[in-house]
Order: structure tokens, then C-alpha cells, then sequence
């Protein structure tokens, strides 16, 4: 007993000693030199809205200093310190009651950095707000190499936003290394979705709560099988393109790479029959391509460009914003109403997404081309529905931004940039007010703070999900090893109407 | 176990200077462009799938191959870490006669072998050793274990930990010797019991693994032998592998079965540790002679033996294409261009990759013009330039090649092709990085110097690279960069055919020699004659203090082409004599056959070879219809 009193005296007395040690490393005096600037922190987490249900901000501190002191305070006296390196982990526990306590509020970072000379300096606080609205919980994207020809080792994967962990939904070694893209969710539904395999054991993965199945979208009437998806809000439709795409390479620093098209068409999937529909309104000769469902599921919104005449043209395509009605179950389509004319704005606009509550459409404008992630022009633009005026949003950077998605509620959208180091897209979060007012993005935060800077992989398609999906990554992977199930044409449709690529692909000996 | 490791040191000894002379272990590196980055989010991945541990264990093995010396110590160790497992599983009494030495030193003769192409994944290696440990452990715990189900039980741990350490494979091979071990010798109800236990656990491991647990494909679940890393994609084991594979089985059985006397160090004298007199083999007369020979004279002749299999199985490799393609890409690498031409020169058949280093080497030292076609450029254009198809083999070698003329955008667009391969291949992320600073995106160059810093083996290079970017005026002035950044064009689309590149490059730079030289190859070997023609006719303005051989015998060939232009070029360029007299015989024999060119073939081809009238008239592929294909690897 005697021996194990004197122990337990032993590791007092080390932890008080460790606790002065800290306290004399590890706070600044009252007197701390006031540095009269905010400090830098990477990732740049200052001045953002946050959603109050979001994992921890880990961040570095890029000053001077071999010590720091972090301080979180938010209202009512709520909050916590971190003391140590510059690499600041944010422990979830007390994250959360901080947003819980800050929710339609604010809270403050304030940093302070012990220098050589054992002085501190203490910056201005970093204030961030935390948004009342909740984010949807899960973020589903591809993780692909920065290859353009090449692809060995990719996956689809869905990170949970409330916490670091992320699973594979599926990763292209399971399936003899096939390249998966092209995922997208019904209504933010984690139970209803759809992802491509293609070159090795193609096909289209379509799951709905009533059942999982892989469909060859290709049909002898469409020139391809279904590739850039749009769910109808009903779940039970998806409108595709279909597209002969090719790629070239460039010197031009700000599009390296350029993916066009010689031809597209729009069609429609009906997962119940299987069955594949389109008109004579979306197979043109000129290009339609990118499709997206209004909410209310009445609207049909695409991209279109002219037909090319040659290689100039096919590359250097400028697309128009243009809507059609469609109703996918009764089969009707009225006639496409262009928003925005490439021509009279000298712009090309690709991936339009409209609300949630139907008011705004935001959508990616550059110089040229459909495929912005690779193009350092493109912004993203948001059009006010009701008034149809359109201009681009404050949140841009000189880099590419592109691939965009909106949140169930409307109040958040995740959109991708390659602003960090101009190569690898990463995906950016802005809070979106009733106003439509677009807060100041930042990246999806990780564990490490260091991540951005040693990840090489880019984050494709990103899309926010209302949950995680139910299927294990084994079922969705014996899902991609069976037999697809074929497409077949709308009887309907009247082909001789058509005049689209498709039609003409159609009359070309093969 | 000292005297043991004494008698056989000379096999190890052998084994380490036979690695440290043939197997260049650096050049092995180089092939796989290993990284091992310190962190948990780079072993993590490793975690995700059965065997996955092995190859992550593999890793630093390989970096350690970086230097020849480490290199040799490495597969050494490893031949040796195989005997001394070997040497566990047979009796004790069998350790040190010569058939326990030819057996027991087998794989290390095969790992020599197979190490010797350079594309051989360590991590099988690293498996096998996994597995015999697990059978030396199943092995010592079952003869301490007296109930069958204890045997089971330690069957059953051992069979899961190693079936998740280092895959399908190499849980067969230890089920195969767990078979062989329990059921060669006298069986009982706990040789039973453990057999048939590791039965159950591997098929139940690799089924329910890949029903529940691992997100692999069904063959990389059931049998994961090479690594599924994009570059070993293409990876085939040959016979050298399967014997690796079947060795530990074999030792296994060899351990629990009687063995002639003669290949026993004690032979008689071990009776002890044999069987009744009634179960040993009847010996033939050859045998039985040889069991009267003195112990050292049968170790001798074991020696001999193994060096005999050593060399039977190391030699025919020695010349095996792909360890050529890779020791000349390592010394391109390396800026040795002589290493790679003599590599070149002693290739028996033609490889286009091999032929695209031919050609850069000579641009490097200035010979293209004289030596082009000593190696038969019998793909043309496409063995000059290998990124006909973006394939794992050409990504790499096509970057280099656009980097030597000066086109970094292309330069870095294969790199990002090579990397989606090897994603933190340390030359590739080097070229990245380079690239980058060349254009001034000092914010990416800094995110691959980074990545590459956290490798332990790369330190160094990334220091070099992160001293340019803390002071980006000296990248601004680095004479190298500088080069680079005056030579690339900016701006348009990468033409898809060569000349229009190389047409671009100089345009860009005319001073580009180079891309000059690469252009007027292109030119001749494609067979455009008029475009050559023309071009040739800035031949002082690079610097030439005569007109290279190959230049002269394309203008000739030119001029009796009736190409226009070709007269008045001809006439103004300084024609060697013996050019014009080796044309002249040319022709004369080509009458003397009347003109016909099959006839002439045999004659012509032998007396003008690597003459560019012979490319022209046999050789190219405009005449043979030789066509590069690829082919889809699954």
C-alpha cells in the first residue's frame, strides 16, 4: 500500500510539473506584443461561414513562432485553448460545443506565437460565423491522378462532413481497374443513385431503394451510352447525354488539357422500363449536353453549342444556356428557350444547377468549351431566375472553378476550384443566404492540415448527399461484375424527325 | 547453429557479391521508382486489403536498393532469411549436407534470377518469407500443442493473420505446407485436426474477406501474388517465380520425409534421424558410391551443383530485353549516353522504347546524324517518338524526350500520365517539380518538393529543388531552367503529329538543335524528302562543321529521288568522297541484280546496312507495313 502511495505521489508530482512546464511554454503573458493584422493560416479559414454541423477546421499557422496558443471563443463565454505546434488538430468534442453555442452566430480564433527570443506576440482575432442552416451530412466525389489519358487507380468516395472519415462507395482495383465516374444522386437521397464503369466491364450502376441494377445505356438509336446524368426530382428518370468526345493536349497554361465534343444529344432514362426517350428538340445538329432537372421537375436545363465544321470549331465551342419544358412521364416536350446566348455574351457556359427553391441558376462560364474543370477561365455565375439576370459570383478565383452542386436545403453549394495550387481541384463550400448572397468558400477540411499540400489527387464531381449510402462497397462492387441489363429505344420516338447527332450517327455505315 | 553459419557463409557471401555485380538493385529502383512516404495516410491504403502489409513491408526493402551495395545486402538477406526458415523445417540432423544446401539455398538463387529483370516486385519475395515464418510458427506451436484442437486454433490464427499480412498466395503456399509438413509424415488426429483447420480458415479468409470485408476483385482475393500497383500491372511470373512459390511446400515435405543418405551431412551416422532402416529408399550404386565420399568433398560437389543451377537460371537473363530497357533508361536517367548506346548496341532485337533512348542518346552526343540507323529504325517514326500509345511503358520515356526538346507542357503532361502509375515516383514527381519552376508556378513546383521531402530516400533532391524556391531569383536564373524556358513554347495546342511539335519548337527557338535534328529525322524517316530538303538547307546555322553522314546520304538519295530542290542543295553542300563512292556502289550493285530489290536485298542489306538508302528501299515501314500495336493489359 505504502508503495503505492509513494507511485501515485510520483505521477502527481510529474503532471504538476508537466502542467507548470506547459503553463510557462504555453501561455503568453498578459503583456504580449499586440501584432496589428490577422494572422495567416492555411488552409484559409478566415472570415467564412460555417455550417454548425461541419468537422473541425484544422488548420496551419503560417507566422513566425516556435510555440502557439490558439484560443476559440464563441458566445457566452463558450470555447477552448490549444496550445503547441503550428499544426492546429481541433479535438470534435469541443468543436461541436463550440458551433452548438455559436449557431446564428460567431466565434473567434485568436493566435498567439511564442518567438525565438521567448517574447509573444498575439494577432488579431480571426472571426468566422456559423450558419443556422445545416449541411447535408455527406460529400460523395471521385478521387482521381492528375493523368488526362491514363487511369490505374481511382475511386468513388463518400466523406461524412460531421467527422474526418471517408469510405470508398467503390474503388476501380475491385473492378480490374475500370474507370468510374459520372456518380449522381436522386434528390440528395443516399439510396437512389447512379455511377458509370467504363472500358472494363462497362455499364451503368443505377441503385433505387426498389432495386440495384446495371444497364447498358447504349442503344442502335443513340450515338453513345448515357454519360453527363441529371436525376428528374421524380427518382425515377435520368436525363443524359450522349457525346463522342475527344481530347487534346495544350501548351496554353490556364486549359492544358481540352475535352470537346464532335457531337451530342440529350435522351432519357426511365429506370422502371428501362427505356430510353428523346426528341427532336434535344437531338439537333448542335451540340446539347449537360443536362439539369428544375426542382419542381417541369424544366429540362442544357448547354448547347453549333454543330463544328472542323477542328477549330469542335475545340473551341461556345455553348448557350438553354431550358426545355419536359415532362419525362408523360413524354412531352415544348419548345427550348435559350437564357443565355453564347454569341451575343462572347462566353461558353457548361453545368447549370438551379435551387433547391427554384430561384437561382448557377451555372460555370469561360472562354470556351463545356469541360471547365481544366480551364482556368471559368467562373461560376448565378442567374436570378425571376429576373433572368445573370452575373458571376464574388467567390471566384483566378483559377478554374467548375463542377458545382447545391445542398438539399439550398443554403450551402460545394463547387470544385483548383485555386490552391492550380493543378488538383479540391472541393469548396460557400453558404448561400436567402438573398442569394454567397459567403466566402473554403476547402473541405481534413484531420491532417497539412493534406492539401501532399494530396495528389483530385477531387472530382462533388456532391452533397443527405446520408450515407446503404449499400456496402462489397454489394456495389458484385453489383459492377453483373451482366448489364440492355436499354431499349422509345418505339415513339419518331426517328426521321430527329436530326441531331444521334440521327446522323444512325445513318452512317458503321 | 555458428558452425552452420560458418560452412554455409560462402554461399551467402557468393548470393551478396553475385547481387552487388549483376543485379544493380539501383536500376531495379529505378524501374519501380519506389517511394515510402513517413505518415499514416500513406500506410493506411496498404491496411485496406488483404496482403496489402506485405507490399507496405516491401517498400523500404527496395529503397534500400537505391544503392547496388544496400541493393545486394538486401536480396542477401533475403536468400538468407529463406535458408535459415528452410533450415527450421527440416530435421536437424539434414542442416548441413549438400542436398539441404542445394534446397535450403534455392530461393536465393531464384531471387537472384528474378531480380534480375528489374520489374520483380519485392513484395513477393516478402510474402513467401511471411509464409514460412507462419509455417516455422505453426510448426514449434504444434509440437508444444498435444490437444487437436489447440492445433487447430493456432492453425486457424496463423492461416487469418497471414492471409491478411500477405495475401492469397502466399496463404495457399503455406496451406500447401502445412499439408505436406502434417500429412507427409506419420499422420495422427492433430496432424489432422491442424490441416484440415488451415483448410477451413484460408477458404473462409479468402471468402469472406472478399464477401464482407476487403473491397478487391475476386482474383486479388483469392490470389494475390504480384502486387496490384498499376506499374506491376503488366507483371508476369515466369518459371523462376513458380518455383519460388513451390519451394516452401517442398521443404516442407522434405522435412518430414526420409532422405538418401548421400545428401545428409551425417548420412549413416544419422541414423537417429531417420526413419526405420525398412523406409529408405533402395540407393542406386551412383548413390551409394557417394555415401563413402568424404563430408567435405560432398559439400564441395553440392557447391558446384548450386553454383551450376545458379548459373543455368542467372545467365539467360542477362540478356533479357526488359533488363536492357531498364539499364538504359537508368543511365538516360543518369545522362550516361554512352552506357545507353552500348546498351542499345548489344540489344539482339529491335524495341521501340530501346530504339527512342538510341535516338536521344545520339542527339546528346551529337551522332544522330552519323548513327541513326546502326540500330535499325525499323518502326520509323514510332521509334523516335513513344507516345504513339499512352501506355505505363511510354509515359515516362516520352516525358524525358519532350523535356530534352525543350516542350515542358508536354513534358508535363506525360509526367501526369507516368504518375497516374506511380503516383509518388520520385523522378516523376522531380520532373513535376522542375517543370513547374521552368514555368514559374512556384506554389505547385513547392507541393511536389514537398511530397518528395517526405520521402526519407529523396531528402537530398527535394533540399536541391526547395533551395530554387526560397529564392525564386535563382530559379529565375538557373542556366538549365533558363534553357528550358527559352526552348518551350507557350500557348496552342500540342500538335498531335511529331514534325508539327518539333515545326513548333523551332519556330519558338531557332537555335534549337534538337528539336532540328529530331526534325530532319523525322523527315527522313517518314520519307519526306522535299520537306528535308529544305530544311537541310540551314544546316550552318547549327553550328555543324560538316554535314553529317546521314544528312548527305538522304540528299543524295534526294537528288536521285528527282525531289525538287534536292539538285541545287546537292550541289552546295560539302558531299564527302567516300559518301559519293559508297552511292556509287550502291547503285552499281543494285544494276548488276538489273535493278530488281528482292534480288538485291541480301547484298545490298549487308554491305550499306545503316545506310539511309537501305532504311529507304528495306527497312522502313512505309516499305514493310510494320505497324506498332498495343495491346489492353488486365
Amino acid at each position: 500500500m505504502a508503495r503505492k502511495g509513494r507511485w501515485s505521489l510520483v505521477v502527481r508530482l510529474a503532471a504538476a510539473s508537466c502542467g507548470l512546464v506547459l503553463a510557462a511554454c504555453g501561455r503568453p503573458p498578459a503583456d504580449a506584443v499586440r501584432v496589428g493584422r490577422q494572422p495567416r493560416i492555411e488552409p484559409d479559414y478566415s472570415g467564412i461561414t460555417v455550417p454548425p454541423n461541419l468537422a473541425p477546421l484544422n488548420f496551419r499557422i503560417v507566422e513566425r513562432g516556435s510555440a502557439f496558443r490558439v484560443r476559440l471563443r464563441g458566445p457566452g463565454g463558450a470555447g477552448f485553448e490549444l496550445t503547441g505546434s503550428r499544426a492546429v488538430r481541433i479535438p470534435l468534442a469541443q468543436w461541436r460545443r463550440l458551433l452548438a453555442a455559436s449557431r446564428g452566430g460567431s466565434f473567434a480564433v485568436e493566435i498567439s506565437a511564442r518567438l525565438a527570443d521567448g517574447s509573444w506576440e498575439t494577432y488579431e482575432p480571426l472571426v468566422n460565423e456559423v450558419a443556422a442552416d445545416p449541411i447535408d451530412s455527406h460529400l460523395t466525389y471521385r478521387l482521381i491522378n492528375a493523368g488526362y489519358v491514363l487511369w490505374e487507380k481511382l475511386g468513388i468516395y463518400q466523406r461524412d462532413l460531421e467527422s474526418f472519415a471517408e469510405r470508398p462507395l467503390l474503388e476501380n482495383r475491385a473492378v480490374r481497374f475500370a474507370c468510374l465516374n459520372c456518380h449522381a444522386f436522386a434528390n440528395h437521397d443516399p439510396s437512389r443513385f447512379m455511377l458509370h464503369l467504363r472500358s472494363r466491364l462497362p455499364g451503368t450502376l443505377i441503385v433505387t431503394p426498389q432495386r440495384a441494377e446495371k444497364v447498358n445505356t447504349k442503344t442502335s438509336q443513340t450515338m453513345s451510352a448515357g454519360v453527363y446524368p441529371a436525376w428528374h426530382p421524380n427518382g425515377r428518370h435520368i436525363a443524359y447525354s450522349v457525346n463522342l468526345i475527344t481530347q487534346t493536349f495544350s501548351a496554353e497554361e490556364r486549359c492544358p488539357i481540352e475535352v470537346c465534343d464532335s457531337a451530342s444529344d440529350l435522351i432519357v432514362y426511365d429506370t422502371a422500363t428501362r427505356q430510353v426517350t428523346t426528341s427532336p428538340q434535344v437531338s439537333t445538329p448542335a451540340r446539347e449536353n449537360l443536362p439539369a432537372w428544375s426542382p419542381d421537375g417541369r424544366w429540362l436545363y442544357y448547354i448547347s453549342a453549333p454543330r463544328p465544321q472542323d477542328r477549330h470549331e469542335t475545340i473551341e465551342a461556345a455553348y448557350s444556356l438553354v431550358r426545355i419544358p419536359c415532362d419525362p412521364e408523360a413524354g412531352t416536350w415544348g419548345q427550348a428557350d435559350t437564357l443565355l446566348s453564347a454569341g451575343a455574351t462572347g462566353r461558353s457556359y457548361s453545368f447549370p444547377r438551379v435551387s433547391p427553391d427554384g430561384r437561382w441558376l448557377v451555372f460555370c462560364a469561360a472562354d470556351h468549351g463545356y469541360f471547365t474543370i481544366h480551364n482556368a477561365t471559368s467562373d461560376l455565375w448565378v442567374m436570378d431566375l425571376e429576373t433572368r439576370t445573370a452575373a458571376p459570383l464574388p467567390i471566384n478565383s483566378d483559377r478554374a472553378e467548375s463542377y458545382h452542386s447545391w445542398s438539399s436545403s439550398g443554403r450551402w453549394l460545394v463547387f470544385s476550384s483548383k485555386r490552391l495550387d492550380g493543378r488538383y481541384a479540391r472541393p469548396f463550400f460557400t453558404h448561400v443566404d436567402a438573398a442569394g448572397r454567397f459567403s466566402k468558400p473554403f476547402v473541405l477540411p481534413q484531420r491532417d492540415p497539412d493534406f492539401y499540400d501532399t494530396c495528389l489527387l483530385n477531387y472530382n464531381v462533388p456532391e452533397l448527399v443527405q446520408g450515407s449510402v446503404h449499400l456496402r462497397s462489397t454489394q456495389i462492387r458484385d453489383l459492377a461484375y453483373t451482366a448489364p441489363e440492355a436499354a431499349r429505344f422509345d418505339p415513339g420516338v419518331p426517328l426521321d424527325a430527329l436530326s441531331g447527332a444521334t440521327y446522323l450517327r444512325r445513318q452512317q455505315p458503321r | 547453429m555458428p558452425r552452420l553459419l560458418l560452412r554455409w557463409s560462402p554461399v551467402w557471401l557468393g548470393t551478396f557479391a553475385l547481387a552487388a555485380t549483376w543485379t544493380r538493385t539501383s536500376v531495379h529502383c529505378h524501374v519501380q521508382q519506389t517511394a515510402l512516404l513517413l505518415g499514416g495516410d500513406f500506410l493506411l491504403p496498404y491496411l485496406r486489403y488483404p496482403g496489402g502489409l506485405a507490399e507496405y513491408i516491401a517498400l523500404p526493402l527496395g529503397l534500400l536498393g537505391s544503392n547496388d551495395w544496400a541493393g545486394a545486402g538486401v536480396v542477401a538477406a533475403m536468400g538468407a532469411c529463406f535458408a535459415g526458415i528452410g533450415a527450421g523445417l527440416l530435421d536437424p540432423s539434414e542442416r548441413a549436407g549438400a542436398g539441404a544446401l542445394i534446397l535450403l539455398h534455392a530461393p536465393a538463387v531464384l531471387l537472384l534470377a528474378l531480380i534480375l529483370d528489374y520489374l520483380f516486385p519485392l513484395a513477393i519475395a516478402v510474402r513467401l518469407l511471411l509464409a514460412g515464418t507462419a509455417l516455422l510458427l505453426y510448426r514449434c506451436r504444434g509440437r508444444r500443442l498435444a490437444r487437436p484442437a489447440g492445433t487447430a486454433l493456432a492453425a486457424v490464427a496463423l492461416a487469418v493473420a497471414l492471409y491478411y499480412a500477405a495475401g492469397g498466395a502466399a496463404a495457399w503456399m503455406w496451406l500447401a505446407a502445412v499439408w505436406a509438413s502434417d500429412l507427409g509424415s506419420p499422420r495422427s488426429l492433430r496432424s489432422w485436426a491442424g490441416a484440415l483447420a488451415a483448410l477451413a480458415a484460408v477458404g473462409a479468409a479468402v471468402l469472406g474477406g472478399h464477401r464482407w470485408l476487403f473491397l478487391t476483385d475476386w482474383r486479388d482475393a483469392a490470389w494475390l501474388l504480384a502486387p496490384r500497383l498499376p506499374h506491376f500491372l503488366t507483371y508476369r511470373p515466369g518459371g523462376a517465380m513458380w518455383l519460388l512459390c513451390g519451394w516452401l511446400p517442398l521443404v516442407a515435405l522434405a522435412g518430414r520425409r526420409p532422405w538418401p543418405a548421400a545428401l545428409t551431412a551425417g548420412g549413416a551416422r544419422a541414423v537417429g534421424a531417420l526413419p526405420p532402416a525398412d523406409r529408405v529408399p533402395r540407393l542406386t550404386a551412383a548413390v551409394a558410391r557417394a555415401r563413402r565420399w568424404p563430408a567435405g568433398l560432398r559439400l564441395a560437389v553440392g557447391y558446384v551443383l548450386l553454383a551450376a543451377a545458379a548459373a543455368g537460371l542467372v545467365l539467360p537473363r542477362l540478356d533479357s530485353l526488359p533488363r536492357r530497357r531498364a539499364q538504359a533508361d537508368y543511365h538516360a536517367a543518369r545522362g550516361e549516353w554512352d552506357r545507353v548506346i552500348a546498351q542499345v548496341r548489344g540489344a539482339k532485337e529491335f524495341d521501340p522504347i530501346l530504339s527512342a533512348l538510341w535516338c536521344r542518346a545520339l542527339a546528346h552526343t551529337g551522332r544522330l546524324g552519323e548513327d541513326l540507323l546502326v540500330y535499325p529504325q525499323l518502326l520509323g517514326i514510332d521509334g523516335v517518338f513513344p507516345d504513339k500509345f499512352a501506355t505505363g511503358r511510354t509515359a515516362m520515356p516520352s516525358s524525358d524526350l519532350y523535356y530534352d526538346l525543350g516542350y515542358i507542357s508536354a513534358a508535363e503532361r506525360w509526367a501526369c500520365e507516368a504518375q497516374t502509375l506511380q503516383p509518388l515516383g520520385p523522378r516523376i514527381l522531380e520532373r513535376l517539380a522542375t517543370a513547374a519552376l521552368i514555368k514559374g508556378d512556384w506554389r505547385l513546383a513547392s507541393k511536389y518538393v514537398h511530397v518528395l521531402a517526405r520521402n526519407p530516400w529523396c531528402r537530398t533532391r527535394a533540399a536541391a529543388l526547395a533551395a530554387l524556391l526560397s529564392d525564386t531569383t535563382l530559379a529565375q536564373s538557373h542556366s538549365v531552367l533558363a534553357a528550358k524556358r527559352r526552348q518551350m513554347p507557350t500557348g496552342g495546342i500540342i500538335p498531335g503529329e511529331p514534325h508539327e511539335s518539333l515545326e513548333l519548337l523551332l519556330r519558338h527557338d531557332p537555335t534549337n538543335r534538337m528539336a532540328y535534328e529530331y526534325l530532319l529525322t523525322c523527315y527522313l524517316l517518314t520519307h519526306e524528302l522535299g520537306s528535308f530538303v529544305s530544311r537541310l538547307a540551314d544546316w550552318r546555322q547549327h553550328g555543324y562543321a560538316e554535314v553529317p553522314v546521314l544528312y548527305q546520304e538522304a540528299a543524295i538519295a534526294a537528288h536521285a529521288l528527282q525531289v525538287p530542290g534536292a539538285g541545287p542543295l546537292l550541289a552546295s553542300l560539302p558531299l564527302a568522297p567516300a559518301v559519293m563512292e559508297r552511292f556509287a556502289q550502291f547503285t552499281a550493285t543494285l544494276a548488276r541484280h538489273d535493278g530488281n530489290l528482292a534480288n538485291a536485298r541480301r547484298e545490298l542489306m549487308s554491305r550499306f546496312a545503316g545506310t539511309y538508302w537501305v532504311y529507304l528501299t528495306y527497312q522502313s515501314p512505309l516499305v514493310t507495313k510494320v505497324q506498332l500495336l498495343a495491346r489492353e493489359v488486365l
